[in-house]
């Protein structure tokens, strides 16, 4: 008789019984072996600009090849790629792409790095950490873009072939977590600590879904916990909530949202404040953090211009965090 | 004697049944087997489609 297994990936640690799935659809238990049913099998496959990810302190300007498989280890109500994160490998077409396929795909269309995304990376392990470590040997970056929702463990073998961690802090509240996502809050702080810790380039994404986590207390609680314990240079993205999936009837974020929350993070003290999903002017332009010049100025997903020299302010030699070439 | 010979052998059964159902039970309550790294699964279960390099080059519609 197969064993039942236990996945040590993330928290959940499902307990597999044979022939059974884990909570993320697509790590099940065959002849009780835990099995990456995705492994090779990307559903999604694109160029995208850097800024997309939304990242705004690597490598600007530049494409990025961004790759995903079905699949994701969290349940977000308001999840806006829930037609391939909330669906099982079966139902969902998918490419045949072994990682050194991948590589190659990236070379020959002229982009430095690899994005793991649309879903969550997490679920596909094994596929992003062989990548990865193919990408590195032939001089490319990798950029984890995700939930944050993994073991201590796996996530300090993932880092190690990561340069990019942009990670989604969707509230500093469990009940959020728990009631949105059915997830838990702690193991993406610990994961955000551990890529900091491991020098990684860290980016933050914060959604503001309106009436579940758009108070001043929140905010404050989560720029004040994100300036003390990860730093005042990581960058922290607000973005607007739009109608989607479970959570369709709550109104978008309105503009003022973004605002407030841009302030309470500059008054926590935080240097690099951009707002997402929403055409204003100045949103998405990166300013010295000293003589307050407009080093970066950018319009949607487009870099219109890079003043940024040698990691620093042109203007006053303050360094500028990040990877600018 | 012959009573007692078949209460012999439908005691000794009864013994062997329950054995049996215990250590059935034992095993499924054995602790599961951890994994970290899976293994790779030999074929996807869904359907295949190619590579479409045109599309590839396109930014993608799913959000990050």
């Amino acid at each position: 008789m197969a064993a039942v297994v236990q996945c040590e990936l993330c928290p959940r640690r499902c307990e597999i019984a044979p022939d059974g799935r884990g909570d993320c659809r697509v790590r099940v238990n065959l002849d009780g072996k835990l099995t990456a049913l995705t492994y090779g099998y990307p559903c999604s496959l694109h160029i995208d600009p850097m800024e997309k990810k939304p990242v705004f302190h690597f490598l600007p300007g530049t494409p990025t090849l961004s790759l995903a498989t079905v699949g994701c280890n969290l349940h977000c109500k308001n999840c806006q790629n829930w037609e391939i994160s909330q669906r099982n490998p079966e139902d969902v077409e998918a490419m045949e792409l072994p990682p050194a396929k991948i590589v190659e795909l990236a070379r020959q269309n002229g982009c430095p790095s690899i994005s793991y995304t649309y879903t969550d990376p997490i679920i596909f392990y094994e596929y992003v950490l062989d990548t990865a470590m193919a990408a590195r040997v032939a001089g490319l970056k990798n950029i984890l873009i995700t939930a944050g929702y993994i073991n201590p463990d796996p996530a300090r073998e993932l880092f190690r072939v990561t340069d990019v961690a942009r990670i989604d802090l969707k509230a500093m509240s469990e009940d959020f977590y728990r009631d949105v996502c059915e997830a838990t809050l702690q193991p993406v702080l610990d994961t955000i600590l551990l890529a900091k810790e491991m020098a990684l380039e860290v980016e933050i994404v914060h959604l503001i879904v309106t009436t579940l986590n758009d108070g001043d207390a929140d905010l404050k609680k989560l720029c004040d916990w994100v300036v003390k314990n990860v730093g005042r240079d990581v960058p922290l993205h607000f973005s607007r909530f739009s109608p989607q999936h479970k959570l369709a009837h709550l109104p978008p974020t309105p503009i003022e949202t973004l605002h407030r929350a841009r302030d309470i993070a500059q008054a926590a003290g935080s240097y690099y404040v951009y707002l997402g999903n929403i055409l204003e002017e100045d949103a998405a332009h990166t300013q010295c953090p000293k003589c307050k010049k407009v080093l970066v100025r950018r319009t949607g997903f487009s870099v219109l211009e890079n003043r940024v020299r040698a990691g620093k302010c042109p203007d006053c030699g303050t360094r500028i965090y990040g990877v600018w070439n | 004697m012959e009573l007692k010979r078949r209460n012999f052998i439908a005691v000794g059964l009864a013994a062997l049944a329950a054995a049996g159902t215990g250590a059935w039970v034992w095993l499924r309550q054995r602790p599961p087997v951890r994994w970290l790294v899976a293994v790779r699964v030999g074929h996807y279960s869904g359907p295949i489609r190619p590579l479409d390099e045109c599309e590839m080059k396109q930014p993608g519609k799913w959000i990050g």
